[in-house]
């Protein structure tokens, strides 16, 4: 699976509460984001970062607007497509979600489970995973016994396995130390250079002022405008 | 699905199972329990049935016996086989010199050996009961410990039991006594050409109804004339009766079952953010409903079949008498139950599917109703 480009198209997501009162998590959002580029998305904490990320995997559809994905509509798809759809994305949650009475090898394992191949490759596949992010130590342990850091590189092992086409990470690197953060980026450059669709939700200044985002985009109060911009890429 | 995607599947199910292996657990046991005690009950109605039914079949075509204005009467054994053999259809009558008599353990059918009945009774290798002895079968009962069996009919008289008889010998003989014919005609006050009633059998089962009337009219005393069918009826009979009163049984067993599906439905609240997680990694419904649907038969598969094993040994396992007296309030020990092929299989089959079909759907409701929604709803909804 292979994707090329993700855009989106005047997304807006508006939320009613159980109040009735409403209120617009995204206003009118235009972005592309392209393969083989690494796009960072910073912001103040409520500005919808993490809803623009969890629009683009698929995992809520937008009040209006849509999501493309190689010209498809995603978000107008019904849930059963976008399950299956879901496969060639890898998203790492802000605050990791792990299940907890698994350990860190079976929560790296867990995305791979109902997709073709044998038992043996996949546990393969989910060691080697997290040997990348030096958690190989981790594998046998319950992920409720880790720290913060431990816990967030186990997810972004999750988010990672399956070498997805669409990386969607939220705050990678929160609770790393300076070592894990350069781990981390290089991860992140390595999805980047086989050609995958990163897009990085992240405050750490560590992130920011690295190189590893081709572009940035700041979202405030729901809307977005570009930020600091690499050359070679663009917000529409 | 590909055999190393089933494979990766039933593991990761067998995996899920583990990490609350208590619940897992007595899922099984509830299960198992509900199944014992379903399949017990309805495996005992029917074996009992069947049982009864083959008994009855083994017996005569028809039993004639003497009626007064003061009740039953004895039947004098000459004029009554001679009636009967006059009948068209009729092939064989004898008479039996049989009735129910008070022994210390509780009432007993005594039962005399007439010539008829000794040739097949040694041919079945019994040793024929002498004067003053009595053989008893396994069902009949009374105290084996003391030497001698005092019995009261029209009057009293002490007997030396001479031979338990094994139900393999005979099942007819279950809860029979048998005497010395004259010792038997002494007991129940009968002069020595009366017999109790008449075993009539004709030529063709269709032909007991049809022959009633001359057969009646055959006899120059009034008689009462029992069919085999109206035996099996009065059998079923009783045992509706009795079979219903055990059927109150599954009243409990049906609220467990209830609320064995409940809980099932409810475990949605706690596994949403499972789920959501699951789908927001790529796991489709279709992936989920097949994690559930295993995950509860491998709760529920070896439950049924261990209630279905444990139900099958409490109602046939040889000596075992208690469920019997207690579903169908049997006083003595039954005589060795058994079931068709046919009837056995729609029990069982009846019972695994009244349990296990609901715990199996109930198990994929969280999944199923996944299937519309949001993973991030599901996710940020599980955090509630």
């Amino acid at each position: 699976m292979t994707l090329t480009r993700m855009d989106v198209r005047s997304v807006s997501l508006v939320r009613t509460n159980r109040g009735g009162a409403t209120a617009t998590l995204l206003d009118a959002v235009d972005v592309s984001f392209r393969a083989g580029a690494v796009s960072l998305l910073v912001g103040p904490t409520g500005a919808g970062k993490t809803t623009l990320l969890h629009l683009l995997g698929g995992l809520i559809r937008p009040t209006t607007g849509e999501i493309l994905a190689d010209d498809d509509p995603v978000s107008r798809w019904t849930a059963a497509h976008r399950d299956r759809w879901r496969r060639q994305t890898g998203l790492l949650f802000q605050r990791a979600e792990l299940i907890d009475d698994l350990s860190a090898g079976e929560n790296v394992l867990a995305p791979l489970i109902p997709r073709p191949g044998t038992l043996a490759t996949k546990i393969d596949a989910s060691r080697r995973t997290l040997a990348s992010l030096d958690a190989a130590h981790l594998e046998r342990q319950p992920v409720r016994n880790l720290s913060g850091g431990e816990r967030q590189r186990v997810a972004l092992a999750r988010a990672l396995v399956a070498d997805p086409a669409l990386l969607l990470l939220d705050e990678p690197t929160a609770h790393q130390d300076d070592t894990r953060c350069e781990l981390i980026l290089d991860v992140v450059t390595a999805a980047d250079r086989r050609g995958a669709i990163v897009v990085v939700a992240s405050h750490d200044a560590r992130i920011v002022s690295s190189e590893v985002a081709d572009a940035v985009y700041a979202l405030d109060g729901g809307r977005l405008s570009p930020g600091d911009t690499n050359p070679g890429h663009s917000t529409s | 699905m590909k055999g190393s995607t089933l494979h990766s599947m039933l593991t990761w199910a067998m995996r899920d199972l583990a990490r609350r292996p208590g619940e897992a657990v007595l899922t099984g046991l509830v299960v198992c329990a509900l199944v014992t005690v379903t399949a017990t009950t309805l495996l005992l109605v029917e074996a009992w049935t069947t049982t009864a039914t083959t008994l009855i079949e083994e017996g005569p075509s028809l039993v004639v016996r003497r009626v007064t204005s003061g009740g039953w009467a004895p039947i004098p054994v000459d004029e009554a086989v001679a009636a009967a053999a006059s009948v068209v259809g009729v092939t064989d009558a004898q008479p039996r010199i049989r009735g129910v008599v008070t022994a210390p353990e509780g009432p007993i059918t005594v039962m005399g050996v007439t010539p008829s009945q000794a040739a097949n009774l040694e041919v079945a290798g019994i040793t024929l009961p002498g004067p003053g002895e009595i053989i008893l079968g396994a069902g009949v009962p009374a105290s084996t410990t003391e030497p001698l069996l005092e019995l009261l009919g029209s009057t009293h008289m002490k007997f030396r039991i001479a031979t338990l008889l094994d139900d393999a010998v005979s099942l007819t003989l279950h809860d029979v006594a048998l005497l010395n014919v004259a010792d038997a005609r002494a007991l129940l006050g009968l002069a020595p050409n009366e017999a109790s009633d008449l075993a009539v059998t004709v030529f063709h089962e269709a032909e007991e109804e049809a022959i009633l009337p001359d057969l009646t009219a055959a006899f120059p005393f009034p008689v009462r004339i029992t069919t085999r069918g109206e035996a099996a009826g009065a059998a079923v009979a009783g045992l509706s009766r009795d079979g219903g009163l055990a059927m109150l049984l599954l009243v409990p067993a049906t609220l467990a079952m209830i609320l064995l599906l409940i809980s099932a439905l409810r475990g949605w609240n706690g596994s949403r953010r499972e789920i959501g997680l699951y789908k927001s990694f790529g796991w489709t419904t279709g992936d989920l409903v097949r994690l559930s649907l295993f995950k509860s038969l491998a709760t529920g598969i070896p439950g049924v079949l261990t209630g279905l094993a444990a139900a099958w040994g409490l109602v046939l396992w040889p000596g075992t008498t208690w469920p019997g007296a207690l579903l169908l309030g049997w006083q003595t020990p039954p005589p060795p139950l058994f079931l068709t092929p046919g009837g056995a299989t729609v029990v069982l089959l009846t019972v695994a599917g009244l349990v296990l079909i609901p715990w199996v759907l109930a198990s994929m409701v969280p999944a199923v109703k996944s299937a519309l929604a949001d993973p991030d709803d599901l996710v940020r909804g599980g955090e509630q």
